[in-house]
């Protein structure tokens, strides 16, 4: 094949990017993604591999290593993006994580991805990587963000100080990186020859020290590209590094006895210099930073989008209208989550329910399935899975695309920030304010987000009380409820408001036990003082509405819905299955709800509601047509519903008028919705917990906590009750 | 002497900044614990850096200051770990 000359020409290099996702195989060349936190290197790797790694405007979304695969030109390259990180000298895992990869992983090329707009702190980072290796590419990603903020850079200049290729990009709006790959390529294949040079420049007894240290090292293997960085290392009394050298990993030429002598010699140097050493090191790589800032970097501090910056964060951030900004915001998205879902809700069990479903009856009969197999798959598992969709997907798709431009927006860390103080006092993390309001979403997307808090102790008290956040698949259930058993109590004209008052008393009480049981865990089984605690506000910035939608479509909604209908369908079958297996006389079902009743009716429930809750754990959303079914199975009602096992939805009036007869109060209603709110997570988010966690203690602990809490509960409000009545 | 007084400077620690005041780092405090040095340091709260108190949580804690040109929050218990020097008399706030 004939190759034209553009088609080698390096200006024109996107004809030749072929995205490969996560697909395996031998890659020519491997690289290494880094950066500080939220500087877009999620996004720079989506724009290279083509996969979707979730993105956020808030610090620490990408904990664990993920890797992707692209081919460019005659090559193809193995990505890996890692843990954002503030430095390298730490010992926290995700900086363990960056450093190991980038030293031991031996990247043929680390791309440096920085924020532009926000260049002193972030160099601080590349100038640590450069004293590991100097096949760097140096990315100035939000290169629109920085011209809004009217900070201009001299790329060519910043590029011959640091002696690396500098590209400028702006990932979200896909700029820049056909010039990223170019780099890329270059110092890959050696093309572009980066210099190796001292970039900082140590002085005084810290300086001596790493001199003489690193001296010994490239005595012993004059090729160690690192020796000044190894030398600091040492001296800092980095164990990690030390047992390294030890096993030859860092240079087969320095082990066993001449690591030793170097070893003993870095800690004499440590115990000599003490305190001081690490600020010295630091300050130097500061002081370097900021001169490369000074001559390339030109800003504008009144420029227009600074000071809107500002002004918002005063607002939002504000004495008095903090609180009520927050409050008023969350409100509106539950508000155009609930309103909004109702139609499309309803249009999908119209579709669902009363067209494709009998068609499917009508189907099976004609194809003369014995009736339990019709039974099993139609009544059983379909209707499980499409009432979980008609009832789920339309409140997912509008509530998570809100809460993502919000994210996007970057007001979220603004929402810990106002809220630290609280979850401080509960000896829990500020960032679980964030991980708390997606829980309202789905819990199980709330206990993936608790990645964000870098305390495990800490982590686990937003795991286990995430489940006090209501989700969606529990507010229809609130609604319906609060609609027929506290609205219908009040005039006609009072009875939205008061129900809508109920449920959001609800979902406060939710906060509440959050709170209470984070204070609770970390004074027994989490003992500790909430840690320390450091959060950076980035900065604003404009939402991107399609795009946002179609992302949180595909990341969040498409894959809870999934997990979700993975969970129901069996459900359904065991619903089914239940109902129409007989024992002696009766079905288990009915032998159950009989042995369930009296403790039912202790905590003010009843047996129905009680096995309703235990066969539906797979999803909360089956909840109510399950006690449906069962309720009717009971009353032996059959003007109502379709048959026995068959999950069926009827209008408010008809429900009420069901739940009446058999017997159901004022206080089932009450405790109903309080067991809505405090009992097991749904099977999904237990599984998640687990996959979180790794542990089976703590995934117990979070399973069963909250259903002790609902028993007691309801037992103390139905003894309150039965008192006063 | 006069200017001297003038450029009065306070030595003092991120605690006792005000907001409005304009100060500089001066190091962190030996009695700091290891681990939130470290992290100090990672994030820029080096000797000579330029910081200011950009917003106050609505409950008066944390604080989020700006410093390198981002935002960085403390909780009220480990500012007190940062020294700093106050420069007198310069309202930056406009």
């Amino acid at each position: 094949m004939i190759n034209s000359a553009c088609d080698n020409c390096e200006l024109n290099p996107n004809a030749n990017l072929k995205r490969l996702g996560e697909s395996a195989g031998e890659a020519h060349y491997t690289i290494a993604l880094a950066g500080n936190p939220n500087t877009g290197k999620s996004t720079v790797f989506n724009a290279l591999t083509g996969l979707k790694q979730h993105t956020g405007n808030w610090p620490g979304k990408t904990v664990t290593r993920a890797e992707g695969r692209f081919a460019y030109q005659d090559s193809t390259y193995k990505i890996v993006d890692l843990p954002g990180t503030y430095s390298l000298l730490s010992t926290s895992e995700d900086e363990e994580v960056a450093r190991d990869f980038i030293l031991f992983g031996k990247p043929d090329v680390t791309v440096v991805v920085v924020d532009a707009s926000r260049l002193e702190r972030n160099l601080s980072l590349a100038l640590q990587i450069l004293e590991i290796t100097d096949k760097v590419v140096l990315c100035l990603n939000l290169m629109d963000e920085a011209a809004r903020h009217g900070i201009h850079i001299d790329v060519r200049t910043l590029s011959k100080d640091l002696g690396i290729p500098v590209v400028a990009t702006s990932a979200r709006q896909k700029e820049g990186i056909s010039e990223l790959l170019a780099a890329i390529r270059q110092v890959a294949t050696g093309t572009f020859n980066t210099k190796k040079q001292q970039y900082v420049h140590f002085t005084g007894h810290s300086g001596e020290a790493v001199e003489d240290i690193s001296w010994q090292l490239a005595q012993l293997d004059p090729s160690l590209p690192n020796t000044q960085w190894l030398a600091m290392r040492l001296i800092e009394g980095d164990a990690h590094i030390a047992n390294a050298l030890n096993k030859g990993d860092i240079s087969p030429h320095i082990k066993d006895t001449h690591a030793e002598a170097i070893l003993q010699e870095a800690h004499a140097y440590q115990e000599q210099i003490g305190n001081e050493y690490r600020d010295k090191i630091v300050e130097a790589i500061y002081t370097r930073s900021n001169k490369l800032v000074k001559d390339t970097v030109s800003s504008d501090l009144s420029s227009r989008s600074f000071r809107i910056d500002r002004t918002i964060d005063n607002i939002v951030t504000h004495r008095f209208w903090g609180f009520p900004i927050m409050l008023i915001l969350l409100g509106l998205v539950l508000w155009f989550t609930i309103i909004g879902a109702n139609y499309p809700s309803e249009l999908l069990s119209t579709l669902l329910l009363e067209q494709l479903y009998p068609l499917l009856k009508t189907a099976a009969g004609a194809l003369h399935l014995p009736w339990w197999l019709d039974g099993f798959l139609i009544d059983g598992v379909y209707l499980a899975t499409a009432w979980v969709i008609a009832v789920m997907l339309p409140p997912m798709a509008i509530f998570f695309p809100l809460f993502t431009l919000l994210e996007d927006f970057g007001y979220l860390p603004r929402v810990a920030f106002n809220l630290d103080s609280l979850f401080k006092g509960a000896g829990a993390h500020g960032k679980q304010a964030l991980t708390m309001s997606m829980g309202f979403g789905c819990n199980a997307a709330g206990v993936v987000a608790t990645r964000i808090i870098n305390s495990p102790r800490e982590k686990l008290i937003a795991i286990i009380t995430n489940n006090f956040s209501l989700c969606n698949g529990r507010w229809p259930t609130q609604i319906l409820i609060a609609t027929i058993f506290l609205g219908a109590l009040v005039p006609k004209q009072w009875a939205g408001t008061v129900s809508m008052l109920a449920v959001v008393f609800i979902a406060v009480l939710g906060i509440a036990f959050t709170f209470f049981t984070s204070w609770l865990l970390s004074r027994t089984l989490l003992k500790g003082e909430s840690s320390f605690f450091t959060l950076e506000l980035p900065p604003y910035r404009p939402p991107r509405f399609l795009q946002t939608i179609y992302t949180s479509l595909i990341d969040r909604t498409l894959i809870v819905l999934w997990r979700a209908i993975v969970f129901a369908a069996p459900a359904g079958a065991v619903i089914w299955l239940i109902s129409n297996i007989d024992i002696g006389n009766q079905s288990i079902a009915l032998w159950m709800i009989e042995g369930l009743d009296p403790i039912g009716i202790l905590i003010g429930l009843n047996g129905v509601i009680l096995l309703a809750y235990i066969v539906a754990i797979p999803a909360n959303e089956i909840v109510i047509p399950t006690i449906l079914m069962l309720t009717t199975m009971v009353l032996g009602n059959t003007s109502m519903g379709q048959g026995t096992g068959v999950m069926f939805e009827v209008g408010d009036a008809e429900v009420a008028t069901l739940l009446h007869t058999a017997g159901w109060t004022t206080l089932t209603g009450i405790n109903l919705m309080l067991f809505s709110l405090l009992h097991n997570p749904c099977s999904t988010t237990i599984y998640t917990i687990y996959k979180e966690t790794g542990s089976g203690k703590w995934t117990t602990v979070a399973t069963i906590l909250p259903i002790l809490y609902g028993i007691i509960v309801c037992f103390l409000v139905a003894s309150v009750w039965n008192y006063l009545h | 002497m006069q200017q001297r007084l003038y450029i009065k400077k306070l030595m003092m620690d991120l605690s006792s900044l005000q907001k409005g005041q304009q100060a500089k780092i001066k190091g962190i405090k030996e009695e700091c614990p290891y681990e939130i040095k470290q992290r100090l340091l990672d994030l820029g709260f080096v000797d000579g850096a330029a910081i200011r108190i950009q917003n106050i949580s609505p409950l008066g804690d944390p604080i989020a200051y700006e410093i390198h040109r981002t935002l960085i929050c403390l909780r009220k218990e480990d500012a007190p770990y940062v020294r700093i020097e106050i420069k007198e008399g310069n309202n930056d706030d406009k």
